[in-house]
């Protein structure tokens, strides 16, 4: 509750509380919608508009623009308190709400302003009809937890660079690619290829895709002049969909832009040319890409006989997805059935199960409803023999917003993942939906493939994201098939990526473990390539590298992860990349059931590749900084940042730590296995260079047995007893400066980035904070992993 | 006289400065009860330093005590007493950089002018965190006048790293140029009133209904409306969820129920809010942290001719109880609207 956010509450209401068609606001001291609505009702009234509306609309700004910047100088007494009491609401100071416009209120903008991007000094600074637009909105302009400082960078250019044109708003400056940010994009795009102000519009049609196929092809060499900033625009875009490496900061083209280009076109499947092509733009800035791409999967509700099965396979297509549950669609049932499946096998396709029942809008996505559907549509996967591994589609069929994933949609999935967990997870689960939807549902773990709707451009859920890291089927277009023909279909139109190659047998299963063995194989097998001809990197360290940095590059590829992972060749990547390296598939464990987070596992790997052991097993050096010890740093950071009280610090640090997911915490489960399997494998090729990764990867997740003796050989091979274990983990916090060795420096950095604070100040105050960290972690080690 | 600093938090990124020479140094001021001086003195006083005109906010600490009042600008306002301040005398601020950042410029006035002042490189103390900013003010401040300095501003703490743990009191001093004569003062940790609750905090949840009628326009109104509270604390019992809509779109919203696994206790009433519809449901016990309630709603939809001149967003809102805000987080997720409604020409073009 801020004080000054419920004094500019009670002022608008006392303000305006007897205009026609104001709506006040709650005078609880908490900035929301509603006190910015009777702000922009309060402001609308002193425009002269009596038809008062929450909408910051075309007449609002028009009036505004012709009213003028609003400064000290403004006649208007209520039109400076409204900026006053609005930069309070923003979390600015507006000095004392009177209008006075004084010292306080020009810091207040002043930092407002420099937060847009915008230049702002003295004590004379005005506030334009865009800028109070902005001001009555909940769009933030510092950077946010999980904002991305670079994507902040490009919405600050934008506003910078843009304010001038007519139809461009200020976007928010909070380090995520959003809706907003996404519409200022296509404008700025409309703005490169010529179109006037009325005439650029922010939307992706056909006059912006005309323009960019004719005109927004960029290549190595290609520089931005004038208004056509296609080069900076490209990077922002391969950076707004969370491509790293990208070279902002130039208006050249570059062979580094080049090589981000090739990559993100491998991750979605699209040629790779390494050029900003038509195709690549489309991908890159709407959810559909280029519709007029033929995919290799397809989905369909109508049952395939013969013929249709025919005109599938010969359109293409390798795919099917087909429904496991009941609908009558044109008066047909959607299900599939047994002998569907001998039509499908019998034409060389494979299919993918779908499970939906309802699941749109006026149904109640609940916990209880989840765990109906997975009873359900394991029921039905059973019936029809679906062999062990397959994944199935639940859907999300409309546009969910952010908060209602966040709930509704949650508790549906883990209702999902409680029965499939209970039925020992013989089947994997995959979520339907839109791209963002996708990716939260994933992100917390409840599924391991994604089959996007990015056919539903109009989505708020595909506007402003990014396809999921663990897309398998992006639907993009309708069409039909064999038009005319014995084997008319009407089919979505699916982009495959080759996660999820379908089921095309029932008799063999898919090992989900051995594809990822499969693609460490693959990895290391291009790495004894290219270290015969390169030298600097074992193939396990390659292999380590490559598995740290794909596919989503720049998670671990920092100057700082240099340091204690060791550096990235980036061109044995890309000797990956263009030999085709496909998507991973899930590691899970036989025992705990987590699915490993493979990139942490790579980074964490080459940590341990990098330092040694020292002879003292309870030393912590920087292979330990580089896995575990990391990341009980920062799981002690997640409590003290938390704001709970010191009596909580175990309970906080057990339950958290090792569990499936769990939002803001930073030693979940996946990390937990990555940070066990880098120790186990990383002494075992440190004591024999002749083992594989793949090879040890495979015999530690064989089965449940070898999946416990796993954690055991944690303790054992980096400690040698549990009685070191605990010393160690002690001295995590307490070991000192020791020559040769950077520990405690990265401590102390790694400590203050999360905290602001100094550790051995703070570890001397709180000892208890810490003290039960690392009880917790040890007792829960014990007690989850190894018992 | 910036701060570089990233606000990203997590492992995924390292400092690549490390920190040479850790010491331990003593324990910190953490949260003293100091208030800031009374007014700037009179002509005839001596050289003060008081606040700045922003005002003051208080931030949240663990545990059941009492939240902390702060002021909004790391900056003072230097009364030039009897004889005045001397140009060329020197300011500095001693400041936690987990409160507050420094801005590109220094923002100095005296009466209603510009006060010609040169910002240093600021320090920081690795034995204590404490970062120094340095100003010197070129122009003096005259005999009975007053000069305001502003070099920063609070930090934003947004949730969920809201809650400031063992923050180190600010301090402001200036040393005159020509006599010598130094003056001090703590620029925060004012407590404010007695909390004696733990922080809470909640987040809304929507699912949408679409609302369709004539030739493509649509609107919302919210079919299930959730509270999950965030903790520490509980959501205190008398916490309010208002469920709006415009009245060209919808005639009526009542709850159906509220359950947390089980049916929850809780009153509603039809919203008394001009140019509003919707209901408001009170919950008769807290919430406890970690618990989401669902509140299952029906509505009865209106019949809107065409395109309407205005919309009221569909919402809804909570709403804390009175008693307790003291202790409220800031979630930002108190009030969730869809403002995508197609309902004239020009959301038409935009939405549809």
């Amino acid at each position: 509750m801020d004080l000054w956010v419920k004094n500019a509450q009670i002022w608008v209401n006392n303000t305006y509380q007897n205009v026609s068609g104001y709506v006040p606001c709650a005078e609880d001291g908490i900035t929301g919608w509603q006190t910015m609505y009777s702000l922009t009702r309060g402001l609308q009234h002193e425009l002269g508009i009596t038809a008062l509306s929450d909408n910051f609309g075309s007449t609002t700004m028009s009036l505004m623009t012709t009213f003028g910047p609003i400064s000290k100088n403004t006649t208007n007494e209520n039109m400076r308190e409204l900026v006053e009491a609005a930069l309070y609401c923003k979390g600015y100071s507006g000095g004392v709400i009177d209008g006075t416009f004084g010292s306080s209120t020009q810091s207040g903008l002043i930092a407002w302003k420099t937060d847009m991007g915008f230049a702002a000094s003295g004590n004379d600074n005005a506030v334009s009809a865009k800028e109070m637009k902005t001001l009555l909105t909940m769009d933030a302009y510092s950077l946010l937890q999980g904002g991305d400082p670079m994507v902040r960078s490009i919405q600050q250019w934008m506003n910078a660079t843009y304010i001038g044109r007519q139809a461009y708003q200020i976007v928010p400056c909070d380090g995520y690619y959003s809706r907003n940010v996404q519409f200022g994009l296509v404008l700025a795009i409309q703005y490169s290829i010529g179109m006037a102000d009325g005439v650029a519009n922010g939307n992706f049609g056909p006059g912006t895709r005309d323009g960019l196929l004719n005109q927004g092809t960029v290549t190595v060499g290609s520089t931005d002049s004038g208004s056509q900033r296609f080069v900076k625009l490209f990077k922002a875009a391969l950076i707004f969909n969370g491509q790293s490496g990208v070279d902002w900061g130039s208006t050249t083209f570059t062979s580094a832009t080049s090589t981000v280009a090739t990559r993100f076109q491998a991750f979605c499947k699209l040629p790779t040319t390494g050029i900003g092509d038509y195709q690549t733009w489309c991908s890159l800035v709407v959810s559909t890409g280029d519709t007029n791409r033929v995919g290799k999967a397809c989905d369909c509700a109508t049952p395939l006989n013969t013929a249709r099965a025919q005109a599938i396979k010969a359109a293409g297509y390798e795919t099917v997805g087909r429904y496991i549950s009941h609908g009558i669609i044109n008066g047909v049932d959607k299900i599939l059935t047994a002998a569907e499946i001998g039509v499908i096998f019998a034409n060389g396709l494979s299919f993918f199960p779908i499970y939906q029942q309802g699941n749109n809008a006026v149904t109640s996505f609940t916990q209880e409803e989840g765990e109906a559907q997975a009873q359900a549509a394991l029921a039905a996967a059973r019936s029809l023999s679906l062999p062990f591994g397959t994944i199935i589609y639940f859907a999300v069929d409309y546009d969910a917003t952010t908060e209602e994933a966040n709930s509704f949609v949650t508790n549906f999935f883990s209702g999902v993942r409680l029965v499939f967990d209970a039925d020992d997870n013989y089947y994997f689960i995959g979520v339907y939906g839109s791209r963002n939807v996708c990716s939260i549902i994933s992100r917390q773990g409840y599924a391991v493939s994604s089959f996007v709707s990015g056919m539903s451009t109009g989505f708020s859920g595909n506007l402003g994201f990014s396809l999921p890291s663990n897309w398998a089927f992006d639907q993009i277009s309708g069409r039909t098939l064999a038009s005319g023909a014995a084997g008319q279909i009407a089919i979505d139109n699916d982009i495959k990526s080759g996660r999820d190659p379908g089921v095309s047998s029932l008799t063999v299963g898919v090992d989900h473990n051995a594809n990822f063995i499969s693609w460490v194989q693959w990895i290391e097998a291009r790495a004894q390539e290219w270290a015969s001809t390169h030298s600097g990197n074992s193939v396990q360290e390659l292999t380590a590298q490559f598995i740290r940095d794909f596919p989503a590059a720049g998670r671990y590829d920092s100057s700082d992860f240099d340091e204690v992972s060791g550096p990235i060749d980036h061109g044995f990547r890309d000797y990956c990349v263009a030999a085709g390296a496909s998507q991973p598939d899930v590691l899970r464990c036989p025992k705990t059931s987590l699915f490993l987070d493979h990139q942490h596992f790579g980074a964490s790997l080459g940590s341990v590749f990098k330092y040694a052991v020292n002879s003292d097993r309870t030393v912590i050096t920087l292979g330990d900084f580089g896995s575990w010890a990391g990341d009980l740093i920062t799981a002690s950071a997640d409590f003290y940042m938390s704001g709970l009280d010191y009596s909580a610090a175990y309970d906080f640090a057990y339950t958290r730590i090792g569990a499936p997911h769990w939002e803001d915490f930073s030693f979940t489960g996946g990390d937990v296995l990555a940070d066990v399997d880098a120790m186990v494998v990383g002494l075992a090729i440190r004591a024999d260079p002749a083992r594989s990764i793949s090879g040890l990867l495979a015999a530690h997740y064989a089965n449940a047995v070898t999946a416990a003796d796993k954690y055991l050989e944690f303790i054992n091979a980096r400690f040698g007893s549990e009685q070191t274990f605990a010393d160690a983990i002690v001295k995590v916090f307490t070991q000192g400066a020791m020559e040769g060795n950077d520990y405690a420096l990265f401590r102390e950095a790694l400590w203050d980035f999360n905290t602001h604070r100094l550790l051995a100040v703070e570890y001397v105050q709180n000892m208890d904070l810490f003290e039960d960290t690392m009880q917790a972690f040890f007792d829960k080690y014990n007690d989850h992993f190894v018992n | 006289m910036e701060q570089e600093r990233d606000g990203r938090i997590g492992r995924r990124t390292l400092l690549q400065w490390g920190v040479a020479g850790v010491v331990v140094a003593g324990l910190s001021a953490g949260t003293q009860s100091v208030a800031f001086a009374a007014p700037p003195s009179p002509a005839s006083g001596p050289l003060s330093l008081g606040p700045t005109p922003g005002g003051l906010t208080s931030i949240l600490v663990p545990g059941a005590s009492q939240a902390v009042e702060v002021p909004y600008d790391l900056g003072v306002t230097i009364s030039g007493g009897a004889a005045g301040l001397a140009g060329g005398s020197v300011l500095t601020f001693q400041f936690d950089p987990l409160l507050y950042d420094l801005t590109p410029q220094v923002t100095a006035t005296s009466g209603t002018g510009t006060l010609p002042a040169a910002g240093q490189p600021a320090t920081t103390d690795t034995r204590t965190g404490l970062t120094t900013a340095t100003v010197t003010l070129n122009d003096a401040v005259p005999p009975g006048g007053t000069a305001t300095v502003i070099v920063g501003h609070l930090r934003p703490r947004r949730y969920p790293y809201d809650i400031v743990r063992g923050f180190k009191q600010s301090e402001a001093a200036v040393t005159d140029h020509r006599t010598k004569e130094r003056r001090s003062r703590g620029l925060s940790g004012r407590a404010a009133a007695p909390v004696n609750e733990q922080p809470w905090g909640f987040e809304a949840g929507v699912l949408w209904q679409p609302i369709a009628w004539g030739s493509g326009f649509r609107s919302y109104c919210a079919r299930e409306a959730s509270v999950h509270s965030t903790g520490p604390g509980p959501v205190p019992a008398g916490y309010r969820v208002r469920v709006m809509a415009d009245p060209a779109v919808v005639r009526s919203v009542r709850v159906l129920g509220a359950f947390d696994g089980a049916a929850v206790a809780g009153s509603a009433a039809d919203l008394a809010l001009p140019g509003v519809r919707g209901v408001e449901w009170t919950a008769k016990s807290p919430l406890a942290a970690g618990r989401r309630v669902r509140l299952q709603l029906a509505v009865t939809v209106a019949a809107p001719g065409g395109d309407l001149k205005s919309i009221k967003h569909p919402m809804v809102e909570l709403i804390g109880p009175e008693a307790h805000r003291g202790a409220q987080r800031t979630t930002y997720l108190e009030s969730v609207i869809r403002d995508d409604s197609i309902y004239d020409a020009e959301t038409k073009a935009r939405f549809a």
